[in-house]
């Protein structure tokens, strides 16, 4: 069909062509013979510019195909991949600012840009991670995955994404990280921890929800970009923003306050977190049990909400409701009569 | 919605439906998996002489990182964690030139072990290539420990850098097997990882930023790449024997430092080397590469 349509346009065009090369056969004729006057030019368009966002849409429509396609072992251990890709960056920047001499601010910021690290190997690698996956509601409100199966795929990256931090936090606690400048680093692994778990229901529901607006905004932006570099650079405001404003990312937490329950029983990590603190610490809340009920549960809530709801259902409205087609034919009825 | 319409937005039918497509994206992680397997092939066919004389160049390349990421931290009296990054984020040259230049790394080609779970090499050419990548990562890293040392690099700053080049390498070699093994398969997961998001690149760009983040981020954190203590545990053991590089580490350590297990064989080979090696390999080929073959290349079973 479409092919008819460009034929109809040349055609249509031609008597046009060759009007205005008679007309302008003077100067034309030296350099070309007439019969070759009106070659015929195809003008090549090669689209490399960056995805629009009616065309980002659509992509994350038929990645989501693609993810239901995948079987449940594989999404399993691509979960297992983001949890570890984000616990690594989380440990990365607990390291980098557990003794700073900048002020709170601009460590933050560092911490943000650093923390980049977990979001980069997800985008660029590929990895199944809970809070990103949140995107694909979107086709499933396109019904390219069942309810079934995207149920399926949002518990087993959870999962996943859960044992892959459980990983690296015996691996990094194995390998006595906690240890480094003075039990520095283990003592604020355990400050992080231990306000984690000492939020309000309101306050960690609502850091949940602004966390994964921007997570899922910087993978959003992420599916415009043709090449690495442009993932890269479009990940990170988003996400050095949300970890330096210090929102509340249901994975990371996977991994920092596991590690302050490992920490806990340290009796060298307590001391040094308490005179980087300046007070003795109550850390009762830094259980098991915390970790579940005070901070995961709603961050989760907070997270789902962030993701689902702001960032994927109102994409969707935006951009690939099915458009009801309201024509008023009230001026012609009345013509009519 | 007559012709007219479409004519005048020509542009966007085209590109639907004429226009020759070009890809010019990023590779999918499918096609990563794809492209690892190919490498792997071609490095099974590469000649033994080529081999040896890339995986020297791989260990001149990590051991010039790993100089000027000792030379850019040795004057830290604060702040340790900034300035490990800062360490680590020029360390980051080394794998930017291997991946550039297409030198071979023992870390980085534990990689194309995908490869072989894919049944498109055997195990033979997985050993040959990492036994021949290893011996020369190990001659390129001591050459540059000669040249370092007639350098007289290490005097710089009162001999500061010498003293910070075996504090650091006497913390390596006192490590215990656990806690080496760890920090070896951490390490080389991120190695791993940060040569996998490279084979996702279309230009040089996209290879330096990606590998950024993993590079930095093993350096900054202190996990244990064989091919880095290569280097960094030779020059050590030769410092130790100048008068003045040893007066600069009782200066900085505030004391006589012991340093009876910085030696050749017992202390470099046995504490540090040899469960770093398994480490690395363990991380690499188990958990990298392994984990996006069962992801991307595994046949699923009829």
């Amino acid at each position: 069909m479409a092919e008819s349509k460009t034929t109809k346009t040349v055609k249509a065009k031609k008597p046009v062509k060759t009007a205005k090369t008679t007309r302008t056969t003077t100067t034309v004729k030296s350099v070309k013979p007439a019969g070759a006057s009106a070659p015929e030019r195809t003008r090549v368009v090669y689209d490399i510019d960056a995805y629009s966002p009616q065309k980002i849409a659509a992509r994350i429509d038929a990645v989501t195909a693609v993810k239901a396609k995948d079987s449940k072992a594989v999404t399993f251990w691509l979960g297992v991949n983001a949890g570890v890709f984000i616990a690594m960056g989380a440990q990365f920047a607990t390291l980098v600012i557990s003794d700073s001499g900048l002020h709170g601010g601009l460590t933050a910021v560092v911490a943000g840009i650093v923390f980049c690290l977990g979001l980069i190997m997800v985008v660029v690698g590929g990895a199944e991670l809970f809070t990103g996956n949140c995107m694909i509601f979107i086709g499933y409100m396109e019904k390219k995955i069942t309810t079934k199966r995207i149920l399926d795929h949002w518990n087993l990256s959870l999962i996943g994404n859960f044992v892959g931090s459980l990983i690296v936090v015996v691996f990094v606690y194995k390998a006595h990280q906690f240890e480094f400048y003075n039990y520095m680093v283990g003592a604020k692994a355990l400050l992080i921890a231990n306000k984690k778990v000492n939020l309000t229901f309101p306050a960690a529901f609502s850091k949940a929800v602004l966390c994964n607006a921007m997570v899922c905004m910087a993978v959003w932006v992420c599916f415009s970009a043709r090449n690495v570099a442009d993932k890269i650079m479009t990940l990170i405001f988003p996400i050095a923003g949300f970890v330096a404003s210090g929102f509340e990312h249901l994975v990371a937490n996977m991994y920092f306050i596991p590690m302050g329950i490992f920490l806990k029983g340290n009796t060298e990590v307590v001391a040094a977190a308490e005179k980087m603190a300046g007070k003795t610490l109550d850390l009762t809340n830094l259980t098991w049990k915390g970790f579940f009920v005070i901070n995961q549960f709603p961050v989760f809530l907070g997270n789902v909400f962030g993701g689902v709801v702001l960032m994927g259902l109102a994409f969707w409205f935006i951009y690939l409701r099915p458009r009801l087609d309201f024509t008023f034919t009230i001026k012609e009825d009345f013509n009519k009569k | 919605m007559s012709d007219k319409n479409k004519v005048n937005s020509i542009s966007s039918t085209a590109q639907q439906s004429s226009t020759p497509f070009i890809d010019i994206d990023a590779y999918a992680p499918k096609m990563m998996a794809n492209r690892v397997g190919q490498v792997g092939i071609s490095k099974a066919e590469m000649g033994f002489l080529t081999t040896l004389a890339l995986s020297i160049l791989a260990g001149v390349f990590i051991a010039l990182g790993a100089q000027l990421m000792m030379l850019v931290t040795h004057t830290a009296t604060s702040s340790f964690g900034l300035n490990a990054l800062v360490g680590g984020v020029v360390f980051t040259l080394a794998l930017v030139l291997i991946v550039i230049t297409g030198a071979e790394l023992f870390t980085g080609n534990c990689l194309i072990a995908m490869s072989y779970f894919a049944g498109k090499i055997t195990s033979g050419d997985l050993n040959r290539n990492l036994i021949i990548a290893f011996i020369g990562n190990f001659i390129g890293a001591l050459s540059i420990v000669f040249w370092i040392y007639y350098s007289e690099q290490w005097t710089a700053n009162n001999h500061l850098l010498g003293a910070k080049i075996v504090i650091a390498a006497n913390e390596k070699v006192n490590l215990t097997f656990g806690v080496a093994f760890a920090r070896g398969v951490l390490c080389n997961s991120l190695v791993c990882l940060g040569i996998w998001l490279c084979f996702s690149a279309r230009n040089n760009l996209d290879k330096v930023l990606s590998l950024l983040w993993p590079i930095s981020c093993l350096m900054a954190c202190g996990f244990e790449h064989c091919v880095v203590n290569m280097w960094l545990i030779p020059m050590a053991l030769i410092l130790k024997g100048n008068r003045l590089v040893m007066e600069a580490v009782e200066r900085v350590n505030g004391g006589p430092l012991d340093l009876a297990n910085l030696t050749l064989f017992k202390g470099f080979m046995g504490y540090n080397l040899f469960p770093v090696v398994l480490g690395n390999l363990f991380g690499g080929i188990i958990l990298v590469a392994g984990v996006y073959w069962f992801a991307f290349l595994r046949e699923p079973k009829k």
